[in-house]
């Protein structure tokens, strides 16, 4: 008869062979010298393991008292302290921020407090207006954003899930707490909401901010706050004290605001007087002559018409316009056609950005105090099809190969990379976007005191560095990770770092999600840094 | 405690009666934590560990079954402990760490038993063998002689099958002996 195979007198010896099978091995022992010497060996390895493993294990362990109930306890204090020191934290923080609200600040300084509702609007819209301006690229970078930052929300969660038991995790749940705490407190605010018209009728006064949702809302009275219209049909012929903020099919303003007018509807209609400026986003805007804005009027529409009269300057995006009416200061245009009819005045300057000169009309009747200035809008050239945004590139990838390198020859441990995991990679990212957003929100926190200046503009300068080291590191590790061959050395730095930099390039430029992409960057590169640094901190601690 | 009456004393803690689960935590202790030092690989989490798998286990007495050995109950709990740990870890240091475990923490100062057995070369040598074995061979090894585990709980609780695990434990005996084999041909200084 035949030996078995030692595997099987393994098995054996262990005592897990089928109890048939381990019949026939004891047949077969029973009649081969050889084999049983084979099986006693194993046997003799078996009981060393076992006495090695257990007597250098349990040797000289002291069996600590029995720790049941108080440990649980002393663990929930563990959680409940941190906890709710964040909590009294937060708190303070907030009666802080409510402390600095109840200040007044002396007439003629309001434009100095951040936390009006008023100038917190104006400011959105204000930069709305210059992100007209700057064309479409900042609109898709922060759709990118918002998207990126849903993203890194997921991934929080998701990083949360699989890591309960770290520190990040806490750092991450005690932002989300802090960000909860600290939600502003609401405005007192009057709500009237219902399927059919809200009316303010005349001499009734609203002595709050309105917000009114319904299919037509009516403010004939008096609101001392503001107004919130959200309705297909919105009709101020009252007073409004603040601002009205309205999203409608068709606003008639013929009453009087105190504010600004924010409408984002298909017709604005304006007859009223407004203190403060108008914001149109709307397919057919007109200011008629009746109209008075003493402030700015900006407008983005499908066509405007400025018939009444603008204190300080017009500025109009969209399709044709025509002026009748009086502008105090300069009219700047971004628009397909512009015709000023007599008897429009523009008490400053008008530059008008349009793509033929023929597209522009100053009637005989109608006056340009200061200079006519004219723009023509060359077709626009895809920044793909122009050299120059290749040279610029290619200089910014050089720049940063050289400094890569030079990084490289510095601090050569800090691009030696592991293998990660996907989730090793996403915790990278939170750690980044960690990084990303509490960073600068500490460095001002602590350049507020005198002492901590200095400390928050070196953070702030550290962070900036990090933001375009951040490429580097990504670079380096894509293209180390590409070329390194999975069981063999690194390939040359140089190569590894060219490889990474072009793709981390090309990816960062990509149209739509070059912007989200390079967001990721940000956040890989950041995160890439904190573990980097962390390694380097621990193995310097071990030596 | 023989059998029988750890099988007693099981049953009172069920009935939840603390003083004797405090029977069953002194009985076991060592136990637990020399699996949970083996398979985590340092003594300091194995204190951790152990507190919590008691911990664990007085939570879950009462799905217990008092017909089962008690041991092999509580060292399944504590080595799901200890593997979760494990992959918690492997994550961790994939992120912040490259170094391993510290698995080569110098051994206990107190005087070991086998001392007298062996000589303090052969216990270091077969020390080392285990070491360099593989991560999944060691979990394999401390669970099969640590926790006495059978073929088939090794197997589910790593998710191998069953003729893997009987593989890599006879890779184990194997090593053992190749480097107990090594050993007494190497020349006395």
């Amino acid at each position: 008869m035949n030996c078995y195979p030692e595997l099987t007198y393994s098995i054996y010896a262990d005592g897990e062979l089928p109890v048939e099978e381990a019949r026939q091995v004891e047949l077969h022992l029973g009649e081969c010298q050889r084999c049983r010497e084979l099986v006693e060996e194993l046997r003799s390895a078996d009981r060393l393991l076992a006495e090695l493993l257990r007597a250098d294990a349990e040797e000289g362990v002291a069996v600590p008292a029995f720790p049941a109930l108080p440990a649980r306890a002393a663990r929930l204090r563990g959680v409940l302290g941190p906890g709710a020191a964040a909590l009294a934290g937060a708190a303070g923080v907030q009666a802080l921020i409510a402390w600095i609200g109840s200040l007044r600040l002396p007439a003629g300084y309001e434009w100095l407090d951040p936390l009006r509702l008023n100038l917190s609007l104006s400011v959105l819209f204000y930069g709305l207006r210059y992100l007209i301006e700057e064309e479409t690229t900042m609109f898709t970078s922060m759709i990118g954003v918002a998207g990126a930052l849903a993203l890194v929300f997921l991934f929080l969660a998701g990083g949360w899930l699989l890591l309960r038991r770290r520190v990040t995790t806490a750092a991450v749940l005690l932002t989300l707490m802090m960000a909860l705490v600290l939600v502003k407190p609401s405005y007192a605010l009057e709500r009237r909401t219902g399927r059919g018209t809200i009316t303010v009728p005349a001499g009734q006064t609203v002595d709050d901010t309105l917000f009114a949702a319904g299919d037509a809302v009516f403010v004939d009275g008096v609101v001392t706050g503001n107004v919130m219209a959200f309705a297909r049909r919105v009709s101020i012929k009252g007073t409004v004290k603040g601002d009205v903020i309205c999203f409608a099919q068709t606003l008639d303003m013929e009453g009087t605001v105190g504010g600004n007018v924010f409408s984002f509807s298909q017709w604005a209609d304006t007859s009223g007087h407004v203190v403060g400026s108008t914001v149109n986003f709307a397919q057919s805007v007109s200011l008629r002559a009746a109209a008075r804005v003493d402030g700015d009027a900006i407008s983005l529409a499908g066509e405007t018409h400025l018939d009444g009269a603008v204190g300080r300057d017009a500025s109009v995006v969209g399709g044709p316009l025509d002026v009748r009416g009086n502008i105090g200061r300069n009219l700047r245009t971004r628009t397909g056609r512009v015709t000023l009819v007599a008897p429009a005045r523009v008490g400053g300057d008008l530059d008008a950005y349009v793509p033929r000169k023929e597209n522009v009309r100053v009637d005989p009747g109608a006056t340009v105090a200061g200079k006519s200035e004219m723009h023509l809008l060359a077709a626009k050239v895809s920044r793909y099809r122009q050299w120059k945004f290749y040279a610029w590139e290619a200089v910014c990838l050089t720049g940063a190969l050289v400094i890569g390198l030079l990084l490289y020859w510095l601090f050569p441990a800090a691009f030696t990379f592991q293998a990660d995991t996907l989730v090793a990679i996403l915790r990278k990212l939170g750690v980044g976007f960690l990084l990303l957003v509490a960073t600068p929100i500490a460095a001002v926190l602590v350049a507020i005191t005198l002492i901590g200046l200095p400390l928050g503009l070196i953070a702030l300068a550290l962070w900036l560095l990090g933001l375009y080291l951040a490429k580097i590191f990504v670079a380096a590790w894509v293209g180390q990770t590409w070329m390194e061959p999975p069981a063999g050395k690194a390939g040359p730095f140089v190569l590894a770092l060219l490889l990474g930099l072009v793709v981390v390039y090309v990816a960062m430029n990509l149209p739509y999600v070059g912007g989200l992409l390079h967001f990721l960057i940000f956040l890989m590169g950041l995160g890439m840094a904190f573990s980097q640094i962390r390694r380097r901190i621990g193995t310097t601690g071990q030596a | 405690m023989d059998e029988a009456t750890l099988q007693a004393v099981a049953r009172r803690a069920q009935a939840g009666e603390p003083e004797a689960f405090a029977d069953l935590y002194r009985h076991f202790y060592r136990r637990v934590f020399g699996l949970c030092r083996r398979l985590l690989g340092s003594a300091q989490a194995a204190e951790d560990a152990g507190a919590e798998v008691f911990l664990r286990a007085q939570r879950a007495m009462s799905t217990y079954d008092s017909r089962l050995s008690f041991s092999g109950w509580l060292l399944s709990i504590a080595s799901h402990y200890c593997l979760d740990h494990l992959r918690g870890r492997r994550v961790e240091q994939r992120v912040f760490d490259s170094r391993a475990a510290e698995w080569n923490e110098p051994a206990t100062a107190a005087p070991s038993p086998l001392a007298e057995l062996l000589a303090a070369e052969r216990s270091a040598a077969v020390r080392a063998a285990l070491e360099a074995l593989p991560e999944r061979t060691r979990l394999v090894v401390a669970l099969r002689y640590h926790g006495e585990f059978s073929y088939d709980q090794i197997a589910a609780a790593l998710g191998l099958n069953r003729n893997h695990v009987a593989t890599l434990l006879w890779r184990a005996k194997k090593e053992l002996q190749r480097s107990l084999l090594a050993l007494s041909r190497e020349p006395k200084p």
